[in-house]
């Protein structure tokens, strides 16, 4: 019989955080790389939400931590694909190194 | 017992599976579909965990706007990776079809599911907006005034665009 304990969910995050961090750093295209951030944004929060369910279950702290997470990382997406928006009129690519060799 | 533990491998595996795909699928329109698939999947867990709100907010928010921005942005800025082949390959077609009822059937046994492991009772979600309220209301003042100037920086990049 398996009980999922939190442990399995910190297995998780901790796999989508790695997943993301690799996407960061081999991926050169700035929406991958835009995504990228949002695994290992998502990782975070399932951190937080599995500790307030299995520890501290009175306990609204990590909830509101999520919702703000949740919001800023809209928000970082919104600014993010402005600026890439902007780079890809400027230099007509979406790859990172093609930008910093023009 | 035995299918909590089913429900959560599931969950687990199609996580994963589609991290993965997101950073390896070769078109950018098909990493941000499973970019959604994983945010949905995400804000699954969040039901188990008995975080029905923030489960919510996950799906409406993140599933629902960011990728669709994401989407919308591609659009766009046509990159080589998104122009690669215009019309979609029929495995990948089949692919998305296995994919969808897999998520809808997900998002109905989860939602039969709330119960356990963790309790669910209303007074839970009358607690937490008596605390936001109480705790938390000046950060939200910040936060609110943080995205208007997000949204004043986001026009002023596109009216940059439009000038040029």
């Amino acid at each position: 019989m398996i009980t999922i304990t939190l442990f399995h969910y910190l297995a998780i995050s901790v796999i989508l955080f790695s997943l993301g961090i690799y996407g960061l750093a081999s991926k050169r295209n700035a929406v991958r790389m835009l995504m990228s951030v949002e695994l290992i944004l998502n990782a975070a929060n399932i951190n937080l939400i599995a500790f307030t369910a299995y520890l501290f279950p009175d306990n609204f702290v990590g909830w509101t931590f999520t919702l703000f997470i949740i919001s800023l990382a809209a928000a970082e997406v919104a600014i993010g694909l402005g600026i890439f928006l902007s780079l890809y009129q400027i230099y007509g690519t979406a790859n990172l190194d093609d930008v910093k060799k023009n | 017992m035995i299918l909590d533990a089913i429900i959560f491998f599931t969950l687990a595996g199609i996580i994963i599976l589609s991290a993965i795909m997101v950073l390896e699928a070769k078109e950018m329109i098909h990493a941000a579909f499973f970019l959604g698939i994983l945010l949905i999947t995400v804000g699954e867990l969040y039901f188990i965990l008995a975080a029905e709100y923030i489960g919510v907010i996950q799906i409406l928010v993140y599933a629902g706007g960011v990728t669709v921005v994401m989407l919308f942005a591609l659009m766009l800025a046509p990159t080589k990776e998104t122009l690669h082949d215009s019309i979609a390959p029929i495995k990948n077609l089949i692919l998305i079809l296995l994919i969808i009822p897999l998520i809808l059937m997900n998002l109905k046994v989860v939602a039969g599911y709330i119960q356990s492991p963790f309790e669910f009772n209303q007074e839970v979600l009358y607690n937490f907006a008596i605390y936001l309220l109480n705790n938390y209301s000046s950060y939200f003042l910040l936060l609110v005034a943080l995205l208007i100037a997000i949204m004043l920086s986001s026009s002023y990049l596109a009216e940059r665009r439009i000038r040029k």
